[in-house]
């Protein structure tokens, strides 16, 4: 990745190493097979960047896996302070679709960089040369699974490229699985469209205690019609926005509800904008198929 | 009894070669053997330049008796079996068998060739690796181990491949998380090219914490400390005959006895003996008929703080502090 080698020197023939003031870690890169690279980014940063990937390559696609430390939950006088950033934790994009983010302070993330006729090989149908596969999710648990198994791994560890290659396969295998299961095999998206409803998405991550900002606003946001904003976000999320909005607050119900940081079910319920607990308690059972109490840790302080 | 001449290599054009001599023929990947010599899943897939994998998930129907026949020797071959129960048989090369694979790995020189037989009835699950000595060389070179040592351990003049081991829980753990694929699917080249590389990283990890020893080995050395082997085994229960002892009944020297057993096992006789006993020690403790005296001197053990000391010793725990965890 360009903007890797721009702000480091190569410490090892796999390690960039990044200026100690900007960020302490290190990024390792790795072509696995021909087609098919991997690149690690572990850092602490010591201030804020923004990464932005440039358009440069066209011929493959790049599936990016977060295992940042994924919620930070301040405790401050007025009760828990809630900082839950949009963590979806898996993205494929297409490597013409040009994409920025700014970096929480401490990144761990995986990438796998795909040539175009490797990743075909390994899908069924056939697929037009100018579709784009995008696609947001969480990182199912296998392939979470493995990126954990290597990230407790050390860098100097004679095993270390072994590990890599294994997982990077591994996590191939599991995403040409995956893209077979869900297929987001797309039309071509106008990378401005991609940009706009991904960024309404992670507007609705930073208003997940509020209620579901409504689609017309979001659609708005995003600049585009209803219609036309509802099925992109269905194609990039495979959801329709309302129930992508209850799954990501359940999804941070239950991460509260085991913090610890709350006294009773009913605090928690509260937080997150449910006036009724009982209907909470159903629909967080829909979800996850056990109740609120079930997983519930109390606050001992 | 059926018997089947073969060689491996990291090229895949034995694979034929092997199906044709099972009575079968390849299929893709796969080799289809006649239903009466095993059913199951045999596939080999050569995932790079430097290594190709092999693995079987096979019923056997009857008595197979292999017999390798390499005579290159670019390559070694690691061998991880999670078959159950008793049926890899070592032969000695009048086909007579010299015990079972007490083993779930071991890394051989592809030039050394020892025969062995599945028996029938023997559901076998198997993943081998072949791997060019060259590459090989070059993680062992990476581990820090020095040169002049990486040399001697490649020589032939000098030193025999040969390494048998239980595998990591690690390796374990991989290989059964492994096994819930269904082969040939879509994604299975890729998760079995990453189940390679990953038990390879395994493997390096392991032999870095095992000291290294320089010597040849013949095939009739093996087929004799894993007859010493398999006799220490039958003797589980009582004292340690002895070095002497077990190197006459080896027909060797007591110093070649030693490094031999070592150089192969990665312990020594006394160490191995008493491993096992405290292994037996835990198994018939977790089934809860004997008190630590009793077992102490069923296990010829001296006295029961004996026994719980060297317990606590390989196990970390106390005999009292295991039952307790049941």
């Amino acid at each position: 990745m360009e903007e890797g080698k721009k702000i480091s020197g190569i410490d090892d023939k796999n390690q960039l190493v990044l200026p100690n003031d900007i960020a302490k870690g290190c990024s390792y890169f790795m072509e696995v097979m021909p087609g098919l690279m991997c690149l690690i980014v572990d850092h602490s940063l010591q201030r804020s960047i923004e990464l932005t990937k440039t358009v440069n390559a066209e011929d493959f696609y790049i599936a990016y896996f977060d295992l940042s430390d994924e919620i930070d939950i301040l405790q401050t006088k007025g009760g828990a302070k809630i900082d839950y950033q949009s963590k979806l934790g898996m993205v494929v994009v297409d490597g013409s679709l040009k994409s920025s983010y700014t970096s929480s302070p401490k990144i761990y993330s995986f990438w796998l960089i795909i040539s175009r006729p490797l990743l075909r090989k390994y899908l069924f149908g056939n697929i037009d040369s100018s579709d784009s596969i995008v696609f947001s999710s969480h990182i199912d648990s296998r392939t979470r699974l493995c990126l954990l198994k290597l990230k407790m791994k050390n860098y100097n560890d004679p095993s270390f490229e072994l590990s890599v290659r294994g997982t990077t396969l591994q996590v191939l295998g599991y995403l040409v699985e995956r893209i077979n299961e869900i297929g987001p095999i797309l039309g071509k998206l106008s990378e401005l469209d991609t940009t706009q409803v991904i960024k309404t998405q992670a507007h609705m991550m930073e208003q997940l205690l509020g209620a579901f900002p409504g689609i017309d606003f979001l659609a708005a946001e995003a600049g585009m019609s209803i219609s036309k904003y509802k099925k992109l976000f269905k194609r990039i999320f495979k959801e329709s926005p309302n129930s992508y909005f209850l799954r990501e607050k359940l999804n941070l119900a239950q991460v509260l509800l085991k913090s610890g940081n709350f006294k009773s079910i009913n605090e928690v319920a509260n937080e997150l904008g449910h006036a009724k607990p009982g209907y909470f308690a159903a629909v967080y059972k829909k979800q996850f198929g056990q109740l609120p109490g079930e997983v519930f840790n109390k606050s001992t302080s | 009894m059926k018997e089947v001449i073969y060689r491996f290599a990291v090229e895949t054009d034995w694979v034929e070669e092997l199906a044709r001599s099972h009575g079968g023929y390849m299929r893709g990947n796969f080799t289809i053997a006649p239903e009466d010599v095993f059913t199951g899943t045999h596939y080999v897939l050569q995932v790079s330049e430097n290594v190709t994998v092999m693995l079987v998930d096979a019923t056997y129907h009857q008595d197979v008796l292999y017999k390798p026949q390499n005579s290159t020797a670019d390559f070694a071959g690691i061998y991880f079996n999670l078959t159950e129960g008793e049926s890899v048989h070592i032969m000695d090369n009048v086909s007579k068998s010299v015990g079972r694979w007490n083993y779930n790995l071991a890394i051989v020189d592809g030039e050394f060739n020892t025969d062995y037989m599945i028996k029938s009835g023997s559901k076998c699950y198997s993943i081998s690796l072949f791997v060019k000595k060259s590459i090989l060389r070059e993680y062992l070179s990476k581990t820090g181990v020095l040169n002049e040592v990486v040399n001697r351990v490649f020589d032939e003049e000098q030193n025999t491949l040969i390494h048998y081991a239980h595998m990591s829980s690690a390796s374990w753990h991989l290989i059964n998380e492994f096994r819930k694929n269904i082969p040939g699917s879509i994604s299975f080249n890729l998760l079995l090219g990453g189940l390679v590389y990953n038990l390879l990283a395994n493997c390096l990890e392991g032999i870095m914490k095992r000291e290294i020893m320089i010597s040849k080995v013949l095939p009739s050395d093996l087929t004799m400390i894993l007859t010493s082997q398999s006799n220490l085994i039958k003797k589980q229960e009582g004292v340690f005959p002895g070095i002497a002892a077990l190197a006459a009944e080896a027909n060797m020297s007591e110093t070649k006895y030693k490094n031999l057993y070592k150089k192969i096992t990665g312990y020594t006789p006394n160490a191995f003996f008493l491993n096992n006993k405290l292994e037996l020690a835990r198994d018939l403790l977790s089934r809860g008929q004997y008190t630590v005296g009793e077992l102490a001197e069923k296990l010829s053990f001296t006295s029961a703080s004996h026994l719980s000391e060297q317990f606590k010793n390989y196990f970390k725990m106390s005999p009292k502090e295991y039952t307790a965890s049941l």
